[in-house]
């Protein structure tokens, strides 16, 4: 790694706002390419994940992250690479903050980090009801679903919803991930949910895994077929 | 009996003025408002306080659900009473034996929030002083764009006038309307008297809390009165 990928990093940890636009453009003129510079940025954005574990950044550092992460997608050539890329998504992921709960932070860098990573994502918003998630699934047929929330009793909502998804013989169709920082494994499995997180990064990891094995097994049945 | 409570910084005036008003004069462990951004991190610490207790018949937790945080706990060395509530906005704000609705687009305040070492207002000067305040408008504006109120808790506990004048400033700053509501201290009350009825999470020495115990899923087989 040369000494201005290293400082990139150093000013996303940091949340220099205008160096890391300044020296992202600058890097994306030299000839870098945006994945390699998505890679940077999401190294720095860890960096700061990091630090508000061990509590040295607040909640407003995450969203200073958020707004420089999403600033960085919106420059001409990132922009001009994604867009050329559309046809080459590599899955579908309905998303929203549960009925009850307003919270987005960790939504809105969650959806962003999906949108970087060449996923479709269509953002629900916030306190939505399970009707709606149920409707635009039938509407737009993601490969993921994705509940957020923040607040307890939250873990009662998203049941329902994905109990609704059962009732209605749905269930089977997507995959389901919940995030949130109050869920555990045994909260996800009395959810019903396929998986969990409790960060962004982490619900990236997991989507991304799931859409290997979907798109693997339908190369299979191409072949095959 | 022997008993003693393991409460929240942030419910410190609550839970004085309920020993005042009960007698009830238990041992006290503070454990600071900070694990309230991270339940992973209360559970560890509740469990270190939990373990730690010598000759104790019932800790009381004076915590709600609090994001799963009690969840996993267990009862080691005594049995754990809690109060089935989902935190501490519902556990002040609740009357007994009705549904607590909790209101949207409101941001709760009470003096104990007000004074957490991660509190809005901490978040809000620290803001400032790192990016100013055009930035620290953006970064709120993003933090609170689905909230319309500050709503200030007056739990009976402390002087909602002393509040009100950092409340309003911060309201100010950030384009939110502060109300006042008046809360209720009953639900610290009965977990320091008694009884330990539908209201509370009992969990017997030797058992674990699953989300069973917070009313999640069959409440009336989690339901037991010691």
């Amino acid at each position: 790694m040369n000494k201005k990928e290293q400082l990139l990093i150093k000013h996303v940890e940091q949340l220099n706002e205008e160096e890391v636009l300044k020296l992202s453009d600058e890097l994306l003129k030299e000839g870098m390419a945006p994945l390699r510079l998505l890679d940077l940025v999401n190294e720095g954005m860890n960096r700061v994940g990091k630090l508000y574990e061990s509590k040295d950044y607040y909640i407003a550092d995450l969203i200073m992250a958020g707004l420089i992460f999403k600033q960085v997608l919106e420059l001409d050539k990132m922009t001009a690479h994604f867009r050329v890329k559309h046809n080459n998504k590599i899955g579908k992921v309905v998303l929203g903050t549960v009925t009850g709960d307003i919270h987005d932070i960790g939504k809105d860098i969650f959806r962003g980090m999906l949108e970087a990573n060449c996923f479709e994502v269509v953002d629900l918003g916030v306190d939505v009801p399970k009707e709606v998630f149920l409707k635009k699934c039938e509407e737009y047929q993601p490969d993921i679903l994705g509940l957020s929330g923040v607040l307890t009793n939250t873990v009662d909502t998203m049941k329902e919803i994905v109990d609704v998804f059962k009732e209605t013989g749905v269930r089977d169709k997507v995959k389901i991930i919940v995030g949130g920082n109050h869920l555990t494994k045994e909260v996800c499995r009395f959810i019903g949910a396929d998986n969990f997180a409790n960060d962004a990064s982490s619900g990236v990891r997991i989507c991304k895994k799931w859409m290997d094995g979907i798109n693997e097994s339908e190369r299979r049945v191409i072949d095959n077929g | 009996m022997n008993e003693v409570v393991i409460a929240c910084q942030t419910l410190s005036d609550e839970l004085e003025l309920a020993m005042q008003e009960t007698g009830c004069r238990f041992p006290v462990i503070w454990v600071e408002s900070d694990y309230h951004n991270d339940p992973s991190q209360l559970r560890t610490k509740l469990q270190e306080e939990i373990d730690s207790q010598r000759n104790i018949d019932n800790i009381l937790l004076a915590y709600g659900c609090c994001g799963n945080g009690l969840v996993g706990l267990r009862a080691t060395g005594a049995n754990l009473i809690a109060p089935r509530t989902e935190d501490c906005i519902s556990m002040v704000l609740s009357q007994p034996g009705e549904k607590f609705e909790r209101l949207k687009q409101t941001y709760f305040l009470t003096k104990g929030w007000m004074e957490g070492s991660k509190s809005i207002f901490v978040e809000y000067d620290r803001a400032l002083k790192r990016y100013g305040e055009q930035r620290t408008k953006r970064l709120f504006d993003v933090m609170l764009k689905h909230y319309n109120y500050f709503m200030l808790i007056d739990t009976g506990a402390y002087n909602p006038a002393d509040c009100l004048s950092k409340a309003e400033g911060l309201a100010r700053n950030t384009g939110l309307k502060l109300v006042v509501a008046k809360g209720d201290i009953w639900f610290l009350k009965k977990l320091l008297t008694g009884p330990y009825d539908q209201d509370f999470c009992v969990i017997p020495k030797g058992e674990s809390v699953n989300i069973s115990h917070f009313g999640l899923v069959q409440k009336e087989l989690s339901h037991q009165v010691l």
